[in-house]
């Protein structure tokens, strides 16, 4: 049994960045597709589709800060702390990543034939890194209380 | 079990398409349009071709039988595996028999045999046939418009009411699957009606067209002069 709960602590460590680049993968993905295609459209103004494809990339970003707080030795006092906190950022960052990285497709799919919404088109988009940030910022906060 | 496949290239790769009677020009080639249809799923892409074989505005052969559209009817229900295509081509076939049957019954003609229209209203209007709209007008409101339309011999009236009636159902396909396939059939049949519509239309088009160069020339030469 106590193997097993260390090993989830430890899981818990690395869930931010791992679930976080998962999330940034599969949105920067769909962003990046989006971008390709968009470009096949438009003559100019290339290089703002590729910059709103990479959005989705600081849940990674927030997943490697979120990992550095919570590394500290594991024991089976703070392994339940780690693994709670650490799997559910993980699953934030991996939602929020792949949430946002539709919203960013979906801007660059109404801003290729309307470049004056181009603005309020990523209005979306930012609302969802602010969700992300949210998570990014209470787990910071309550890592501080699980023992070391 | 339906795949959900995401288009996220080839649908911004498609330009916004106007809605058809607001517009003069198609936003892009039917070549081009086959080039960017190209990027989809195999499976997709046959789903979508045979479709357009049975409802395109452009792919009618008039040698065609009922029977032949009966049997490419039957077989595109079993074998198609989006649920909102087989919706759409229900649709837009069971509207083709409804204005058979109308045009049947405006032509003074009895209760049709045999095999005369396909989806799942024909035995309700061969039983009510003496109805003057066959009890379904709870089920399409348009019926009243386009008898009207019928009685007064306005064939291209008749023919864009159908066709804003699949473009709202269209829209509305797009708009619940964004990069989903049925934003792509939808773009693909759009595209259709436009160019059907159009072509109805294509003298006015060409003499607008020779107007509009006329006025960019004269301004052209006015500014240089």
């Amino acid at each position: 049994m106590e193997p097993l709960v260390l090993s989830m602590g430890w899981l818990g460590i690395f869930s931010p960045l791992a679930l976080g680049a998962i999330g940034s993968m599969i949105g920067v993905g769909r962003g990046g597709l989006a971008a390709a295609g968009a470009m096949l459209e438009v003559e100019a103004g290339y290089g703002r589709f590729v910059g709103v494809s990479a959005m989705p990339s600081s849940q990674t970003i927030y997943g490697i800060v979120v990992m550095l707080t919570l590394n500290r030795p594991v024991t089976l006092a703070n392994s339940p702390g780690l693994f709670v906190l650490g799997a559910l950022t993980g699953v934030a960052l991996l939602v929020s990543a792949m949430a946002q990285g539709s919203a960013c497709a979906a801007s660059i799919n109404a801003s290729k034939s309307k470049a004056e919404v181009f603005g309020i088109s990523i209005a979306p988009a930012a609302v969802i890194e602010g969700f992300a940030v949210f998570v990014f910022v209470f787990a910071l906060v309550l890592a501080a209380s699980i023992p070391t | 079990m339906t795949v959900k496949r995401r288009y996220y290239q080839l649908v911004s790769s498609l330009p916004a398409i106007p809605y058809f009677r607001r517009t003069r020009l198609l936003p892009l080639s039917r070549r081009r349009l086959e080039e960017r249809l190209a990027l989809l799923h195999e499976e997709d892409l046959a789903d979508l071709t045979q479709a357009e074989g049975l409802i395109s505005w452009r792919r009618q052969p008039i040698t065609r039988t009922t029977e032949e559209i009966g049997g490419m009817y039957d077989e595109l229900m079993a074998t198609t595996r989006n649920p909102a295509l087989k919706s759409i081509v229900e649709y837009r076939m069971t509207m083709r028999t409804v204005l058979v049957a109308f045009r049947l019954k405006h032509q003074g003609r009895g209760v049709p045999s045999g095999r005369w229209g396909v989806g799942p209203y024909t035995r309700m209007i061969e039983s009510r046939w003496a109805d003057p709209e066959f009890g379904l007008v709870a089920v399409f409101p348009w019926i009243p418009e386009a008898l009207e339309y019928l009685n007064q011999g306005d064939a291209v009236a008749l023919e864009s009411l159908g066709m804003d009636l699949i473009w709202t159902r269209l829209s509305k396909i797009a708009d619940e699957h964004p990069f989903g396939f049925e934003q792509v059939f939808a773009f693909a049949f759009k595209w259709d009606i436009l160019q059907r519509w159009l072509s109805y239309d294509a003298e006015k088009a060409r003499q607008r067209f020779e107007d509009l160069i006329m006025e960019v020339t004269i301004d052209h030469q006015e500014l240089f002069a």
